[in-house]
């Protein structure tokens, strides 16, 4: 059953109680009665299977700390089996609180991937990982390709399956920030965009719906065909450079978020996905521009 | 410069990768977990050392018929660098 398929009483009930969401290989199980939470999962996860399942690989629960915060000020906070790994944020912050959590979640046990911090991408069979620094304009292309056609792996975490090597979807909510949530206004007004959560630890924040179809395809993995480093550069023109591989090798193994923990494993599949993959940085300003580059790249 | 002898120490497990068409290698050092990038030279090296072959004398001929003037030069701070990393030791002349 899709989320969607769920009157609002119904999923307000469901999740009150507990409600299992699939999202790539992950099931989660969420619980919260946080207004804010249940209209974010309601407008952005739409699309996603939820349902009473066998086996969660996640019991998660956002709810208010106990004490005065639940009325004075209000705060939630983020648990998973019972266990808080963060500070409680404002109420307001509640569904950027459960994405991270979510995201904290799966980065911290889930050692049969091997998880790199970056962006993928799908289109005509070819993965581009898109990895980036902080600030060099990863979501926003993200967002803009998944709104071009593309299909969307992952915006954050790019899974990579130990025994054959290739990326394994993990579609959620692109994490939009600042200036980056109205350039994608503008971009696409089609786009549905969830409130947005002002004067967090990344500034404000909002997310941005995963494509349908990317959704429905969850289960199709793919293959990594390019690594593009991104950096957007204002006023600059569209250019590329070669990468050198190792040089990317380094990037990735020191933004990976458990790269060291797989030891050989790590070393072997990381050379195996670069031995597969075109390397190239790319400068640019106009997201028109990138998407044509994007374009011819997979043609 | 002294001919001296190295190898790569048996306890280090080292995994080498270079890409074709590409100059640099990787490096890991299975017993400190640790990854290094390495110049093509150093790559070089520690292949020479995988092959059997441990004294300094024939890779600074090899370094000489690649057109490098200061081979000794070349070879003495890839010793430190590599030495520092635990990547080689030396051993006895065989």
């Amino acid at each position: 059953m899709r989320l969607n398929e769920l009157s609002s009483a119904e999923l307000h009930r469901s999740l009150a109680q507990g409600l299992g969401l699939q999202t790539g290989p992950f099931r989660f199980h969420i619980r919260t009665r946080i207004p804010g939470v249940v209209s974010g999962l309601s407008q952005l996860y739409s699309d996603f299977e939820v349902g009473n399942f066998d086996f969660y690989d996640f019991h998660v629960r956002i709810a208010p700390p106990v004490g005065l915060r639940r009325w004075f000020r209000p705060q939630v906070n983020f648990w998973m089996d019972e266990f808080s790994p963060f500070m409680p944020l404002p109420a307001d912050h509640a569904f950027a609180q459960l994405e991270w959590g979510m995201n904290w979640c799966m980065a911290g046990h889930a050692h049969h991937y091997l998880m790199f911090h970056a962006a993928v991408l799908e289109k005509n069979g070819q993965a581009v990982i898109l990895p980036g620094d902080p600030g060099a304009g990863k979501s926003t292309l993200t967002a803009a390709l998944a709104l071009s056609g593309w299909r969307l792996l992952s915006d954050e975490i790019t899974l990579v399956d130990r025994n054959d090597g290739q990326i394994v979807p993990l579609a959620r909510p692109v994490s939009l920030k600042n200036a980056s949530i109205d350039i994608i206004r503008a971009f696409a007004p089609q786009a549905v965009i969830g409130e947005a959560a002002r004067d967090t630890h990344k500034g404000t924040v909002a997310h941005l719906k995963p494509p349908g179809e990317s959704v429905a395809r969850m289960s199709e993995k793919a293959k990594a065909r390019h690594i593009i480093f991104p950096r957007w550069q204002a006023g600059a023109t569209l250019s590329t450079t070669p990468h050198a591989k190792a040089d990317a090798f380094i990037h990735l193994a020191g933004h990976a978020f458990n790269y060291n923990l797989l030891g050989a494993l790590g070393f072997d599949m990381t050379a195996r996905l670069l031995e597969a993959c075109n390397c190239q940085s790319l400068e640019y300003s106009r997201l028109e521009d990138a998407m044509d580059f994007f374009s011819e790249l997979v043609a | 410069m002294l001919i001296s002898f190295w190898r790569i120490p048996p306890t280090a497990t080292l995994r080498l990768h270079r890409w074709p068409d590409e100059d640099e290698y990787v490096v890991h050092h299975g017993a400190a977990n640790a990854t290094h990038r390495l110049s093509a030279v150093a790559g070089m090296f520690l292949e020479y050392l995988a092959s059997g072959k441990s004294d300094t004398s024939g890779f600074i001929s090899l370094l000489q018929e690649l057109g490098d003037d200061t081979p000794e030069i070349t070879m003495a701070n890839l010793l430190e660098a590599l030495q520092r990393l635990d990547i080689i030791e030396p051993i006895d002349a065989p």
